[in-house]
């Protein structure tokens, strides 16, 4: 029953595939990192932008304005 | 007139991306949204100085990250402080089958000095190429990669994913700085 489970269980106690398993969790971490990373950002990037900033942005247009040649 | 307004959209347009470059930076949400104001004060009083059709994005990020360091100078109690937090070990446990919570992530990632986490989020989710992040950090792209290496090392260990292989591999050094990607 166990064999079924399990047929292609790595040894730990075998060198080469701890070797193998070094290389693969490394590149894990990236894809790991990479895919938190992105997570945070579109996170933020996906909330809609705080009326503070947009009140900003058209206070700025109406100075502009007023400056301006319109 | 006309070059103005497509300025003003294409603003809007790269708000969000700012506000989450901004938010790697800043240690809240709310420095982090002062930091996008001053960032368009400053843009909006420079207009002038950007050539339309030039990259927009990489002018508003070099703004907002160029007056980040500036706060940061004038606060310099805020360096120290982040490094107390960095030299104190993360309470952050190593998930067995690899993943990590992500708010577990974002504790470990503010961690990081303020260069590790601009690189981490400028080449790692804004989607900028190395290139662009050269430009926007004024410095070489050689340096960016390697900053990006060393960020993503100290990461890795400050989210304690590197304890699990240094008990395997006790005599090997840990998360070489090889290119693979």
């Amino acid at each position: 029953m166990e064999t079924l489970v399990s047929p292609h269980k790595p040894s730990d106690t075998d060198g080469k595939a701890k070797k193998v398993r070094s290389g693969a969790s490394t590149s894990a971490h990236k894809a790991l990192i990479a895919r938190n990373l992105r997570m945070v950002y579109d996170q933020v990037a996906g909330e809609p932008v705080p009326d503070r900033i947009l009140e900003l942005l058209a206070q700025m247009d109406k100075k502009t304005d007023r400056g301006g040649a319109q | 007139m006309s070059v103005q307004m497509s300025f003003r959209s294409e603003l809007i347009e790269l708000l969000p991306s700012l506000r989450a470059f901004a938010r790697s930076l800043a240690h809240n949400p709310a420095q982090a949204d002062d930091l996008v104001q001053d960032t368009l004060v400053k843009a909006l009083a420079n207009v002038d100085r950007f050539e339309p059709g030039t990259n927009l994005r990489a002018w508003l990020f070099t703004i907002l990250r160029n007056h980040y360091y500036s706060q940061l100078r004038k606060a310099k109690r805020e360096v120290e402080d982040a490094e107390g937090r960095l030299a104190a070990r993360l309470a952050v446990r190593p998930e067995q089958d690899g993943s990590v919570d992500l708010e577990d992530f974002k504790v470990a990632f503010q961690r990081l000095q303020p260069d590790h986490r601009e690189v981490l989020t400028l080449v790692g989710a804004s989607g900028c190429s190395y290139e662009e992040a050269a430009e926007i950090c004024g410095c070489a792209v050689g340096t960016i990669k390697s900053r990006v290496n060393r960020a993503r090392r100290k990461l890795t260990e400050l989210l304690g994913l590197d304890n699990e292989d240094q008990a395997v591999f006790a005599e090997t050094p840990v998360l070489q700085d090889t290119a693979s990607a």
